[in-house]
């Protein structure tokens, strides 16, 4: 029987995503699989560690580079014929453009049990890929030496050929049979774990919106999946183990950052979950950053002002924070010539963020000529306060990377005719313009890493109207956006994994459809792609406008 | 019974009758469309593109306007990538750097420019540093700049599709300004870009097919 694969291209109307916002999504590649049994190979850990190479770094166990060939573009080497940039880390495959890429899983190639695999992608309308029998050794020394599938069909041209030999093919097949083969840990035959965590010190009032939001999110969530009729409701019902309710793990943090990836540790290892999600902190993100790598879990995009400098694998983050702030202000310095000042003062307080953040526009001034003065708030008494703004000249600028309580004691001290230019962080006043004394108004300028205007409105309407349906208060607009896009992303990625629930595959999915969605956010625009870590890059330099609302001086800034 | 009902129901019939068919273990044989071959599909069209006059960012930190960029009269080969892009995006640079390589002294004839479909993330040190993984040689342009500059090009050359996981596989050869560009939609080898390209530079006019 052979079908024009675009019958199959329909639209439906996904009834469990209702929940948040309508939408239409289409089947893409919806693969079923018969599985036959087969025995999995007793593999040893040289053998895996040997085949990983191979996959991810592509280097053989000689020590030599993979060498793969095509047809068409002709001979790849090394980590670029690696398997892991088309494949990926979990092994699940991908699409890209019109080009679907399979899964090369253990259960996908050698599956011991009897059950479909079944694969969404909601970009494109693609194939049904057709039912086949298990890879045997043979069957795939075949397929990576001669580019013929186990059916007897060639590959893809775009797949390369590899002359492995039988060692390395052996190592290769090893590290497959156990590739992505189990369920994430936080997975259970009805329930998928997530947690959210929550760092000491945080807005006890912030803390418990997010709270409500999210459970909130979850039993409307749950509500609808409860199937108890047993009729299918919609196709995705057919594949089994889709169905599972969403349970929400709150990991408050006590003590200083040093203590919290050993607390962390310990929450996870008592009772594990599939993935973090939001999460709450004013201090740096870094040591949650690390326990996240340590423990191989996907931490996806917190509420942090400083997140990681090098973020590792399984993090995710809105921005780079105040270091973003940093990075854009040298860039509009360096947009504003010889009509850059010659000193930069920075006026902060010694706690993590703050000086994090002066670190960094430190930094990123380098090569530029321009003096840099750091100024620390200390007691705040009137000499104190005297000389954080003593002697600025015209020409300086003046950087506050102040919170708005420090901002209106400031306000009181400041010179009527203060020189410089002054710029603050938006970041640090919760993005909300409100938050600095009128004083200030004429005078500053904002370094401000999010949406302005209509725009802002309109993607953030939806948000507006949910929380106004939940009776919740909308305290922090641009913080409870980020929740409220975080339980969004949530909901289309467990939607479209389906019952292939790998934490690698998150990730990896994440990476893939992020600025697919529906920009519910505060930020312009949110992108990620393999190996980025930050989803929004840039921001404006805003000025207040007279009735206090904030109006762009610049285009939006990728530094 | 609207059309989208009716579509849905199909669907679902297909999916309890593929349950069905799982649940006796009996072999389902929904096809792909055949491939009979391992060669890459690959169409050829020529068109005429209205290109827009943007600024863009080169890779080596030079701000351009995109059509003075365009306008001498080396003959001209556009695609789009993105530095973070791992499969797709590689093996078109890979082409672009074979082919420029296997030009020899022809190669100076040539304009090769890629465009950034992720502006945002690739500024001129990561096209820099791109550039260098594939040995591109002088001749060989990368272009990146604000994100609506990016979408105005693809939207010129018809190949935006919404997101950069999306992107199509495409390129455009324009053998000197005021020509036709001819449009390549598929995976071009680079034996045959070559072969292609020596026509032009042969003719000095696009050949039609």
């Amino acid at each position: 029987m052979r079908e024009p694969h675009d019958r199959y291209a329909t639209t439906l109307h996904v009834h469990n995503l209702s929940f948040l916002k309508s939408k239409s999504i289409q089947v893409a590649m919806i693969s079923l699989t018969l599985l036959n049994a087969s025995s999995v190979l007793a593999a040893n850990v040289e053998d895996i560690e040997a085949g990983r190479r191979i996959y991810q770094e592509g280097i053989l166990s000689s020590g030599q580079s993979l060498v793969g060939q095509r047809s068409g573009p002709g001979e790849v080497e090394g980590k670029i014929a690696a398997c892991i940039n088309c494949h990926r880390k979990s092994g699940m495959g991908s699409l890209e453009g019109n080009i679907e890429i399979p899964p090369v899983t253990g259960r996908f190639l050698f599956a011991t049990e009897d059950r479909p695999i079944a694969l969404l992608d909601a970009r494109a309308a693609k194939n049904i890929t057709r039912p086949r029998a298990s890879y045997s050794e043979e069957a795939l020394a075949k397929s990576i030496r001669e580019g013929i599938k186990v059916d007897g069909s060639p590959m893809d041209s775009l797949m390369p050929r590899y002359a492995l030999n039988d060692q390395d093919l052996k190592a290769l097949s090893a590290y497959l049979h156990q590739l992505s083969i189990e369920l994430s840990p936080g997975v259970k035959e009805d329930s998928l774990k997530i947690a959210t965590i929550i760092a000491p010190g945080v807005d006890i009032k912030k803390k418990t919106v997010m709270l409500e939001m999210m459970r909130a999110a979850f039993n409307q969530r749950n509500a609808s999946q409860q199937n108890i009729s047993g009729r299918m409701r919609s196709p995705i019902d057919a594949i089994p183990h889709t169905l599972r309710n969403w349970q929400l793990i709150v990991w408050e943090l006590q003590g200083t950052p040093d203590t919290w990836e050993a607390q962390l540790s310990e929450f996870n290892r008592k009772d594990p979950v599939f993935a973090v999600i939001s999460g709450l902190s004013n201090d740096t993100w870094a040591p949650i950053d690390q326990f996240c790598e340590h423990e191989q879990l996907p931490c996806v995009l917190p509420s942090t002002r400083l997140p990681a400098t090098s973020p590792g694998y399984y993090s995710l983050y809105f921005s780079k924070g105040v270091m973003l702030e940093a990075e854009v202000l040298s860039k509009h310095f360096q947009d504003l010539a010889n009509k850059a000042p010659k000193r930069l003062v920075q006026i902060y307080r010694k706690d993590n963020v703050s000086q994090s953040a002066a670190q960094s526009l430190t930094q990123a001034l380098k090569g530029q000529q321009i003096t840099i003065e750091d100024r620390i708030v200390a007691d705040q008494s009137n000499s104190d306060l005297t000389r954080l703004f003593a002697g600025l000249k015209p020409t300086d600028a003046l950087m506050l990377w102040l919170n708005p309580v420090d901002l209106i004691t400031l306000s009181k001290a400041a010179p009527k005719k203060l020189a410089p230019n002054i710029y603050a962080s938006a970041i640090m006043i919760d993005g909300q313009s409100q938050n600095i004394p009128e004083l200030w108004h004429a005078k500053l300028q904002l370094i401000y890493p999010y949406e302005l205007g209509q725009k802002r409105q309109t993607n953030t309407n939806n948000l507006t109207n949910w929380l106004k349906t939940w009776q919740l208060p909308n305290l922090d607009p641009i913080f409870q956006s980020e929740v409220f896009f975080n339980l969004l992303l949530l909901t289309d990625l467990t939607s479209q994994m389906l019952d292939n629930l790998y934490r690698d595959y998150l990730i990896e999915r994440a990476e893939d459809m992020l600025s697919w969605g529906a920009n519910v956010s505060a930020y312009p625009h949110l992108s990620l792609a393999p190996g980025q870590r930050f989803a929004s890059k840039g921001a404006y330099i805003a000025r207040f406008n007279k009735d206090g609302t904030l109006s762009p001086e610049t285009p939006w800034l990728v530094p | 019974m609207n059309q989208h009902s009716l579509k849905l129901l199909s669907l679902r019939h297909l999916f309890i009758s593929t349950l069905l068919l799982s649940a006796f273990g009996t072999a389902l044989a929904i096809e792909t469309p055949a491939t009979t071959e391992q060669a890459p599909k690959i169409e050829r069209s020529e068109a005429t593109y209205t290109l827009p006059d943007i600024n863009l960012i080169r890779h080596d930190g030079q701000k351009v306007s995109l059509l003075k960029e365009f306008a001498d009269e080396r003959m001209l080969l556009v695609n789009f990538i993105y530095t973070s892009c791992s499969a797709i995006c590689p093996m078109m640079s890979y082409v672009f750097a074979k082919t420029q390589k296997k030009l020899g002294a022809d190669a100076a004839k040539v304009h090769f420019a890629s465009i950034s479909i992720d502006p945002e993330n690739d500024n001129p040190k990561t096209l820099t540093d791109y550039a260098q993984k594939f040995n591109g040689a002088p001749g060989w342009d990368f272009y990146t700049g604000a994100l609506e500059a990016s979408i105005a090009l693809q939207k010129a050359f018809n190949t935006f599709r919404g997101d950069k996981m999306n992107h199509a596989l495409v390129l455009f050869i324009r053998a000197k300004p005021g020509n036709a560009w001819v449009r390549y939609e598929g995976f071009v080898s680079t034996d045959h870009l070559i072969r292609e390209i020596r026509e032009h530079l042969a003719s000095n006019a696009p050949t039609s097919q």
